[in-house]
């Protein structure tokens, strides 16, 4: 596998995140640039490739490949999407949100003995401050 | 830039991108790759359109009615997709063309003062 065709690869990679109506209607077009392009053109290639990414998400795309496909937009009664689809569909979703959110809840797991980490700011006056009375509290503790 | 299915007369200054791309299609009608080069060699390598910036552009002249596209068909029975420049297109080019064309009779007129004081 030449330089040539890892760049290619990695192109078709970059232009999966254009938007699907965008990508449908521009994506094979972008690739045959791509490879009619010299190796030194790659760098503007990747870089414009990427900022336009974010950029039609950003601004939105104006193409009307989504539009014109059959049963785009339709209302969902009419959609060829039936019930026996749609529900094993929510349940699934519904299961990856609620676990992403259980794991995310439960992360990071508590520490040993229940001890909790807690980060605070405190200003070295302060800590100075908090050392000095831990010291006389242990001098008379062991008194 | 005009709006499609817009009466008023609402043209306003396009990207500099979207202008070379409209240049490039008045010449003939070009795929994207030959808008590129075509961009490129227009404004002698000082220019250089990736892209992600023609698609996005052409995306928009697309759904403006600035620029159509046409299907090619090439002698080894495969066809390329063309773009070329509608009446609308033509007209919005001018427009800007004549709207540059005013910047720089200002610019020439204000630089050249600005000489004079400087000589």
């Amino acid at each position: 596998m030449n330089i040539r065709t890892c760049l290619l690869c990695a192109y078709r990679v970059l232009l999966v995140f254009y938007p699907p109506s965008f990508r449908r209607r521009f994506a094979p077009e972008m690739l045959e640039l791509a490879e009619a392009a010299e190796i030194s053109e790659w760098p503007l290639i990747f870089g414009d490739t990427g900022i336009g990414v974010v950029r039609c998400w950003l601004e939105g795309t104006h193409s009307t490949a989504t539009l014109s496909q059959a049963n785009a937009y339709v209302p969902l009664r009419e959609s060829p999407i039936s019930a026996a689809v749609f529900i094993p569909g929510l349940v699934l979703s519904l299961a990856v949100v609620g676990g992403w959110s259980y794991v995310n809840y439960h992360w990071p797991p508590p520490c040993p003995d229940g001890a909790h980490v807690v980060i605070r700011v405190v200003n070295p006056a302060q800590m100075a401050a908090a050392a000095r009375q831990r010291q006389v509290q242990d001098g008379s503790s062991r008194r | 830039m005009k709006v499609k299915d817009d009466n008023i007369d609402n043209e306003r200054p396009i990207s500099s991108a979207a202008l070379h791309i409209l240049l490039a299609l008045a010449e003939s009608d070009l795929h994207g790759y030959g808008i590129m080069q075509s961009v490129k060699r227009q404004s002698e390598g000082t220019f250089k359109l990736g892209p992600g910036t023609l698609y996005a552009n052409l995306d928009r002249l697309l759904a403006s009615g600035l620029v159509s596209e046409t299907e090619r068909k090439l002698k080894d029975g495969e066809t390329r997709r063309e773009y070329c420049l509608t009446p609308d297109g033509e007209r919005v080019l001018r427009f800007e063309v004549r709207r540059l064309r005013q910047v720089v009779n200002v610019a020439r007129t204000r630089l050249g003062k600005l000489d004079e004081r400087g000589a």
